[in-house]
């Protein structure tokens, strides 16, 4: 579905992706993870091709995604939805207007049935009725929501979600991961997910890859990552700091 | 030295990029044409909200200019000749100083509200919908500066004259009916027309400028801030330096 070999990306000389290569099978969920500036939602620029890479390719169903025409890019975005860190709603819009947005630019349904899978897109995320809403008038987990309903609206078969519940309390967050799995279930999508938070990557992902300086370090099952050899990895699970020789050198003015 | 060659090189560079991104806009005019409640808000936009301003703005290059004029003829017992100082406002006032408040007030604005959008991730996400957003923004910017800026250019001229022929009358007792009558005697077709083709380059310049450093902002709040002053700079000197060129082009013809 997704096979991405030997990515290198970057900007302007300096390597942020380093050799990657990374399979996603159809209905699967995999989850980036990873510290901060290690890469990984630059991965999933390229991924939805927003980003070229400096060598390697992208695949997706056997397409090149670095080298589509505009046609078929067009085309292509019509099967994935993206949800975005901030949610990358249009703020000049209303909630209505923002997940009615895919369905004006690549259907052309009529108003009324517009109207229609809005509110159903809308149900279907848990905030019904808040069409009307400007995306300034909403909560950091109902923007998510939002932007998942807008995401959502052409029916995708491949979702790539950057942070879905960073930021959010941990109730909110767990919603989100219950609907994430059923959008899964409901829409049979194959699923990328950028994220920090380790509990709710455990429990949504089929596969979690890690990521360190740039490069994948260890790719498997969340019980294969919890069992991993992998110092990095255990550090990571474990919250642990880095360790400095002088960690409260710089805190010397408090003395 | 070769700060100097850096500097011709990123420049090139830039100007590559801004012409990239105007053929661009041009190129898919027709989208913005098709999403016409997107083009019309756009020309509310420059054309409507911008009719104060460039209003009160005429009718005082009017009175100045007249002012002014009026001073200097009547040193020369030509007062009679005052209505020529309209041909000025048709030749460089009207469509130069209309096209530096739009670059002030629109090009600033697009710059700003595209910056924004770049910094919040909107126009990644008009991208993954398979939206390019040099149709959805550029576009309509671009065709909504270049129609109303000759709009705003030939109303703007309007309101210099009503002001120049007040000014001619209380100044120098030239009569408004004798202030129009040599002004449309000397003003020739060709410069209006001249006048208009300035306008439709210098809307491109605004739009596309402001677009420009729009798409390029990066860093949040003050990116968008540099950007938007940014804009504003640079759309002053294009204008000045496209106004040269066209002028010695348009008097070559």
């Amino acid at each position: 579905m997704i096979e991405v070999r030997d990515l290198v990306a970057g900007y302007d000389g300096t390597v942020v992706l380093d050799g990657i290569s990374l399979s996603v099978e159809a209905r699967e969920i995999v989850v980036i993870m990873g510290q901060s500036g290690c890469g990984k939602s630059t991965f999933l620029k390229h991924l939805i091709g927003l980003q070229k890479p400096i060598s390697g390719d992208v695949k997706i169903n056997g397409i090149d995604v670095a080298h589509m025409s505009e046609e078929d890019y067009r085309a292509f975005c019509r099967s994935v939805g993206v949800l975005f860190q901030s949610g990358g709603l249009f703020n000049s819009m209303t909630v209505g207007e923002n997940v009615a947005f895919p369905l004006r630019e690549h259907t052309k349904l009529a108003e009324p049935v517009v109207d229609i899978v809005v509110k159903l897109k809308l149900q279907q995320v848990g905030l019904p009725g808040i069409e009307g809403l400007m995306p300034s008038a909403l909560s950091g987990g109902m923007r998510k929501r939002a932007g998942l309903a807008r995401a959502l609206a052409l029916d995708p078969t491949i979702l790539f979600l950057d942070e879905p519940t960073t930021g959010l309390d941990p109730i909110i967050g767990a919603g989100i991961d219950a609907l994430i799995l059923r959008i899964r279930d409901i829409y049979r999508a194959t699923m990328v997910v950028v994220a920090h938070d380790i509990a709710s990557s455990m429990h949504i992902a089929d596969r979690i890859a890690i990521f360190r300086d740039n490069k994948l370090v260890e790719l498997g099952t969340p019980e294969q990552i919890r069992g991993s050899p992998n110092p990095y990895v255990q550090q990571f699970l474990n919250r642990q700091p880095d360790r400095t020789d002088h960690p409260t050198e710089s805190f010397g003015y408090l003395r | 030295m070769l700060k100097l060659v850096e500097g011709a090189r990123d420049a090139c560079l830039t100007a590559h990029d801004v012409g990239v991104l105007a053929w661009d806009s041009v190129r898919h005019a027709g989208y913005a044409v098709r999403r016409h409640k997107l083009l019309f808000r756009q020309l509310f936009e420059v054309g409507n909200s911008s009719l104060l301003i460039v209003g009160v703005f005429g009718l005082f290059v009017g009175l100045i200019l007249v002012l002014y004029g009026g001073d200097q003829l009547s040193r020369f017992n030509q007062e009679k000749y005052i209505g020529l100082t309209g041909l000025a406002v048709v030749w460089e006032f009207g469509p130069v100083f209309t096209a530096f408040i739009l670059a002030g007030r629109i090009g600033s604005a697009y710059a700003a509200e595209i910056g924004t959008m770049k910094v919040s991730e909107e126009i990644d996400a008009l991208q993954v919908m398979g939206v390019k957003p040099e149709a959805y923004l550029a576009a309509p910017r671009l065709l909504a500066c270049a129609l109303m800026l000759p709009a705003l250019v030939v109303y703007a001229d309007f309101a210099a004259m009503m002001g120049g022929a007040g000014m001619a009358w209380v100044s120098v007792r030239v009569a408004p009916s004798e202030f129009f009558r040599v002004f449309f005697q000397y003003l020739e077709f060709k410069e209006m027309a001249r006048s208009l083709i300035k306008a439709v380059v210098f809307g491109g310049i605004i739009a596309v400028t402001g677009c420009y450093h729009g798409f390029r902002t990066t860093g949040g709040a003050e990116g968008v801030g540099k950007s938007t002053t940014a804009s504003v700079v640079h759309s002053l000197l294009a204008i000045l330096v496209a106004d040269y060129f066209i002028s010695r082009i348009l008097l070559a013809l």
